[in-house]
C-alpha cells in the first residue's frame, strides 16, 4: 500500500501496469494524500490510522443508540481485535468494511423518525459505492445488509435515493475501465484474485485445532510476551475463535429478527447489521488465520454489546444485569487472549518502551521498519549496492529465492529504490499468479537491469499449492542473463548457506563481486 | 403493513426507546449534567483512550514474523 500509490502518480495503473487484487479505491486515496503531504511510510499510516478511526468510529456510532456504556463497549471492542493485526496499515479492507459500515448504518438511520431520509439514504448509497471502489468483495455483505432495507423496509422513493447514490460512489469504475482496459480489470480485479490466486492462499476449512496453517500464524508464535492466565494452544485458540465467531454471527440475527417480529423500533437497522456482519463470514471460510479472523470478527464482536442491549430490553431486564451481559464481547475475547488482549496489551507495553524491538531499513531518506536487526544490515549494504550499479530509470525486479516459487515479496523494496523503476507487473508476488507459466514474468526478466531476490519467505509451508512449483522460465532467464553480484546477510531458516538477499546485474555489469 | 411516503414502508414509531446518550439516569447538576447533555464525550473519550494506547507499539514492523527470527 505504499508502492501501488507512488507507481499511480508516475503514471502507472492498476490492473493495466501492475497487479491489483482489489478495487482501486484505495489506491487513488492514497496517492491523493500522497500529492498532498508527500510519499513516506507516516503519510501511509496516517491514512491508516484515519481508516482505522472510522471503522471504529462506525461501530460506536451504532452502540451510541442504546446508550453511552453501549457505544463505548462497541467501540472498545472493535479497537482490542482490529488495532493489533493492522495497526495504522493502510489496508483496503479496512477503509472498504469502515465505508460499508457507515453505509449500512446510515440507511438503518434513515429509517428512524425524524432523520432526512433522502439525504441519508443517497449518502449511505454513496458510501456503499466507495466501499466497493476499496474492495469488490464487499458486494456480499453489503447486498445482505442493505438488500433486505432496499427490498422490504425502503419504499420507491428511498430505494430510488439508494440507488442514486450507490451509482454516483460506483461511477469512479467508468474512469478506471476506461483507463485500465476492461480486459484488464476483468482480470485483474476478478479473475486472478477469485480464480487463480485463491488455490495457492485457501486453508483448511474447518480449522484444525491442533496444527497451524497460515505461515504467518506459525510465525507469530515467536513472539513471546507475559500472560498471566493459562491458556490452550494457539491453533486451538484459532479453532475456538472461528466457531465463537459463527455463534456470534448467528446470535446477531437471531436477537435481530426477534428484535423485529417484537415490534421494536430497531428492527431493521439490527436486521441490516446482522445480516452486514454475517456477509462477511466467508473471508474467513476461505483463509481461517488470525489475520482475516481479525478482520471479520471487528464488525460482529463490535457490534453484539448494542445487540444484547436490544436483547435485554425486549426481556425487560434490570439495567445492573443488562450492562454485565454487554460485557460477553470481552469475555469472549479471553478465550484467544493471544491474538487480542495479550497481542493489544503487547502494543500498550511497546508503546511506553517495553521491550519495543524495531529496526529500520534506511535509504535514500525512506525507511522500512522490520523486527529483525539482521535484515535491515544486509538490506542496507544491498541497496547501497544496487545505487551504485544503477542509473536513474533503471528496471529492478524484486523476487523471491526461487522464482518458481511466489508465495510472498519484499515490495517495501521498491518503495525504496524510488529512482528505479519497477520492472514487473507482480510488486506484489502471488501464488498460481506471477509463476503462472504466461504470467509474462520471464519477459519482463528479460528487459530488466537488476534483480533482487529475497530468501525470507522461501520457508513457508501452507497446506495449499502456495509452494507448488510454477513457470522455471524465469529462472532460466535469470542463468543466462544475470550474474550474481553480491550475496547480503545469512538466512538458515531458508535452508544451509542462504543469504537473506541475492542481488543480479546483467552479465558484464558489475558481477561477481561476491 | 403501512404506506408512508418519506422513505419507509414501515414507519417508526415517533419516540425512541433509547435517545441518543440517554442510559436512564436524569436530574443530575454540574459535571455529570453537562456530560449528560453531551452524550457523545464519554464514549468518545474511553474509545480514543483504547485506539491510541497501542499506537506508538505498533507503528514499528506490522507483521509476526520478523519480530525475533525465524
Amino acid at each position: 500500500m505504499i508502492v501501488f500509490p507512488e507507481r499511480l502518480l508516475r503514471g502507472d495503473v492498476p490492473n493495466r501496469d501492475y497487479l491489483h487484487l482489489y478495487g482501486p479505491g484505495s489506491i487513488w486515496t492514497i496517492a491523493a494524500v500522497f500529492k498532498a503531504f508527500g510519499v513516506s511510510l507516516w503519510t501511509e499510516r496516517v491514512v491508516g490510522l484515519l481508516q482505522l478511526v472510522g471503522l471504529i468510529a462506525a461501530t460506536t456510532y451504532v452502540g451510541y443508540r442504546w446508550g453511552r456504556y453501549a457505544a463505548a463497549l462497541c467501540g472498545v471492542v472493535t479497537a482490542v481485535i482490529i488495532i493489533p493485526p493492522i495497526g495504522a496499515t493502510a489496508l483496503a479492507w479496512v477503509g472498504g468494511v469502515a465505508l460499508a459500515l457507515w453505509a449500512v448504518a446510515l440507511a438503518a438511520r434513515a429509517l428512524d423518525a425524524g432523520a432526512d431520509r433522502r439525504r441519508t439514504l443517497a449518502l449511505a448509497g454513496l458510501l456503499a459505492g466507495v466501499a466497493l471502489l476499496f474492495r469488490p468483495d464487499l458486494v456480499l455483505c453489503l447486498g445482505l445488509g442493505l438488500g433486505v432495507l432496499f427490498l422490504w423496509a425502503l419504499d420507491g422513493a428511498g430505494r430510488r435515493r439508494l440507488v442514486l447514490g450507490l451509482a454516483i460512489g460506483l461511477s469512479p469504475y467508468l474512469v478506471h475501465l476506461a483507463v485500465a482496459g476492461p480486459g484488464n480489470v476483468v482480470r485483474g480485479m476478478f479473475i486472478e484474485p477469485v480464480f487463480d490466486l485463491r488455490p495457492g492462499r485457501r486453508l483448511p476449512f474447518p480449522p484444525p485445532h491442533d496444527e497451524y496453517t497460515s505461515f504467518l500464524n506459525r510465525a507469530f508464535a515467536f513472539r513471546d510476551f507475559p500472560w498471566p492466565f493459562p491458556t490452550p494452544r494457539q491453533p486451538m485458540q484459532i479453532a475456538v475463535w472461528f466457531w465463537v465467531l459463527v455463534a456470534v454471527c448467528a446470535a446477531l440475527v437471531a436477537i435481530a429478527v426477534w428484535s423485529k417480529r417484537s415490534g421494536s423500533p430497531h428492527g431493521w437497522r439490527l436486521l441490516a447489521l446482522a445480516l452486514f456482519a454475517t456477509g462477511l463470514l466467508p473471508q474467513v471460510v476461505q483463509r481461517a488465520d488470525t489475520a482475516h479472523l481479525s478482520w471479520v470478527s471487528c464488525v460482529p464482536f463490535g457490534l453484539l454489546p448494542a445487540f444484547l442491549a436490544e436483547a435485554a430490553r425486549l426481556r425487560g431486564t434490570r439495567v445492573v444485569l443488562r450492562r454485565t451481559a454487554m460485557l460477553a464481547p470481552l469475555a469472549l475475547l479471553f478465550l484467544f487472549p493471544h491474538f487480542t488482549y495479550r497481542w493489544y496489551a503487547d502494543y500498550v507495553a511497546q508503546s511506553v518502551g517495553y521491550d519495543r524491538v524495531v529496526y529500520s531499513v534506511d535509504h535514500r531518506g525512506r525507511s522500512f521498519y522490520y523486527g529483525r536487526q539482521d535484515v535491515p544490515v544486509a538490506a542496507e549494504a544491498m541497496l547501497d549496492d544496487v545505487e551504485a550499479l544503477t542509473e536513474a530509470g533503471d528496471r529492478v525486479i524484486v523476487g523471491p529465492g526461487d522464482l518458481r516459487r511466489t508465495p510472498y515479496s519484499e515490495a517495501y523494496l521498491y518503495y525504496l529504490l524510488p529512482e528505479l523503476t519497477p520492472g514487473t507487473r507482480y510488486i506484489e508476488m502471488d501464488p498460481g499468479v506471477a509463476n503462472a507459466e504466461d504470467s509474462g514474468l520471464a519477459d519482463e526478466l528479460r528487459d530488466a537491469d537488476v534483480v533482487i531476490l529475497s530468501t525470507m519467505y522461501d520457508n513457508w509451508v501452507e497446506p495449499n499449492t502456495s509452494m507448488e512449483p510454477g513457470s522455471d522460465e524465469p529462472n532460466r532467464v535469470l542463468d543466462e542473463l544475470y550474474c550474481l553480484h553480491d550475496r547480503y546477510g545469512d538466512n538458515p531458516a531458508a535452508g544451509a548457506g542462504r543469504p537473506i538477499f541475492e542481488l543480479y546485474v546483467r552479465c558484464g555489469q558489475g558481477e561477481d563481486g561476491a | 403493513m403501512s404506506t408512508e411516503t418519506a422513505g419507509t414502508t414501515d414507519a417508526a414509531p415517533t419516540t425512541e426507546v433509547a435517545p441518543p446518550g440517554a442510559d436512564g439516569d436524569g436530574g443530575r447538576t454540574g459535571v455529570r449534567a453537562w456530560l449528560d447533555r453531551h452524550g457523545w464525550v464519554v464514549p468518545t473519550v474511553v474509545v480514543g483512550l483504547a485506539v491510541a494506547l497501542p499506537l506508538r507499539g505498533c507503528s514499528g514492523p506490522r507483521a509476526p514474523p520478523w519480530r525475533r527470527g525465524s
